[in-house]
């Protein structure tokens, strides 16, 4: 039962993450010369590392999607910053090292991989940007990532 | 049990379009709160500015204010120089950085239509409205990647063609033609009103391979910080 709550709680605190992050992507408020973040991206990535079953993840994932949703009809960006995330959840998994640094390398091929398949043209008709956005992107998960730890430990806490 | 339930509605959600107005009602009402201190932020780490600046920004917020009193009271439409204006707000901004799009509130039950000219105060040229619903429409602005558009520059009116972007820029400039920095570049495609203002010509390249040059913009505002324009009616 305590430890329902306890995941229950969990899910909670990533829910917030991804409507807050949903919520700044929509507008440009984190915009900083001229460059947006993708910070659902970061998040999504990052939130990867702190969750250890699919469903709850599609279920952000999803939310996000809807989030991002923007103009009416078939969307490709949606889909593919969707398959970007998914993969990047099994990715994950199999990656050796320290969870932080593999949390940044997967947020900066993210981005690159998101911007190759939505539009591929934009990475060489606007590098600084792509390259701009990526560092930002870098930035905010390492942020992420330690609010994420803090807030969402993976374990019950002991107490006696 | 529930989780697949919760996934499957929002499997629904995602690939269906009935929630895109709510949500950008919901994201322009935060994107407001939270703009509030955040504009207060940055308004107390400008507080350095010089004097005189301050004192002309008080009375352009004076006259700001005097107009949203105005408006407040009236229609959102309104007339200026025998042109009619609808003011939208800004709902959402395209979430990625290769697209240059932003929703409004208002769409074909307030008399919009796809191609009307989007307007940052009623004179400077921001972009086109490229998709209308009935309560909201989407404009594509120059800061598009990808999107061109004929325009001329300066008191001679030099052609060239405006390539949008994060940063627009100028090309196919002809060498021959004088132009300098400073100059004033406007509307001269025959989609829009001719001479609507875009920028001013911040600098400009010599090609050395080409006969045409380049030219960098100044855009008189931040579209980061843009919450309304205007849209062109007729």
């Amino acid at each position: 039962m305590r430890q329902d709550a306890f995941e229950l709680k969990r899910m909670l605190i990533a829910v917030i993450f991804v409507l807050i992050a949903g919520v700044f992507q929509n507008t440009s408020l984190l915009q900083v010369a001229g460059i947006k973040p993708n910070i659902s991206l970061a998040i999504l990535i990052t939130l990867a590392f702190f969750l250890d079953t699919l469903l709850p993840y599609l279920v952000l994932v999803l939310l996000t999607g809807i989030l991002l949703r923007f103009e009416p009809g078939f969307e490709l960006a949606n889909l593919i910053f969707t398959a970007v995330v998914l993969l990047f959840f099994f990715l994950e998994r199999r990656l050796p090292g320290q969870p932080f640094l593999n949390n940044l390398i997967l947020i900066a091929a993210g981005t690159l991989l998101f911007y190759s398949l939505l539009d591929w043209r934009f990475l060489y008709a606007e590098p600084l940007t792509v390259l701009g956005e990526m560092l930002y992107n870098i930035i905010l998960g390492a942020l992420a990532f330690f609010m994420i730890g803090r807030l969402m430990p993976r374990s019950l806490p002991k107490f006696i | 049990m529930i989780l697949i339930g919760l996934l499957a509605i929002l499997g629904l959600l995602f690939l269906s379009q009935i929630l895109i107005n709510p949500k950008n009602y919901l994201v322009s009402q935060v994107g407001n709160l939270v703009s509030r201190p955040m504009a207060l932020l940055s308004s107390l780490i400008e507080i350095s500015r010089d004097s005189a600046e301050f004192e002309k920004l008080l009375r352009e917020n004076e006259v700001l204010k005097a107009k949203i009193l105005l408006l407040s009271k009236s229609s959102y439409r309104e007339t200026i120089g025998g042109h009619e204006y609808l003011s939208a707000k800004i709902y959402s901004t395209y979430p990625f950085n290769n697209r240059g799009l932003i929703t409004l509130n208002a769409g074909r039950l307030d008399g919009l239509k796809e191609l009307l000219p989007v307007t940052v105060g009623e004179t400077i040229f921001l972009g086109q409205l490229t998709q209308v619903s009935d309560t909201s429409s989407v404009a594509r602005t120059i800061f598009d990647a990808g999107w061109e558009l004929p325009v001329k520059a300066g008191t001679g009116g030099v052609d060239a063609l405006l390539l949008g972007g994060r940063e627009p820029r100028l090309t196919l400039i002809v060498k021959e033609k004088e132009l300098v920095s400073g100059a004033d570049v406007y509307t001269a495609g025959k989609d829009f009103p001719y001479g609507l203002k875009i920028g001013t010509i911040k600098e400009i390249f010599d090609n050395p391979g080409s006969t045409f040059r380049e030219a960098t913009l100044d855009i008189p505002y931040a579209v980061g910080e843009l919450t309304q324009v205007s849209v062109l009616i007729k």
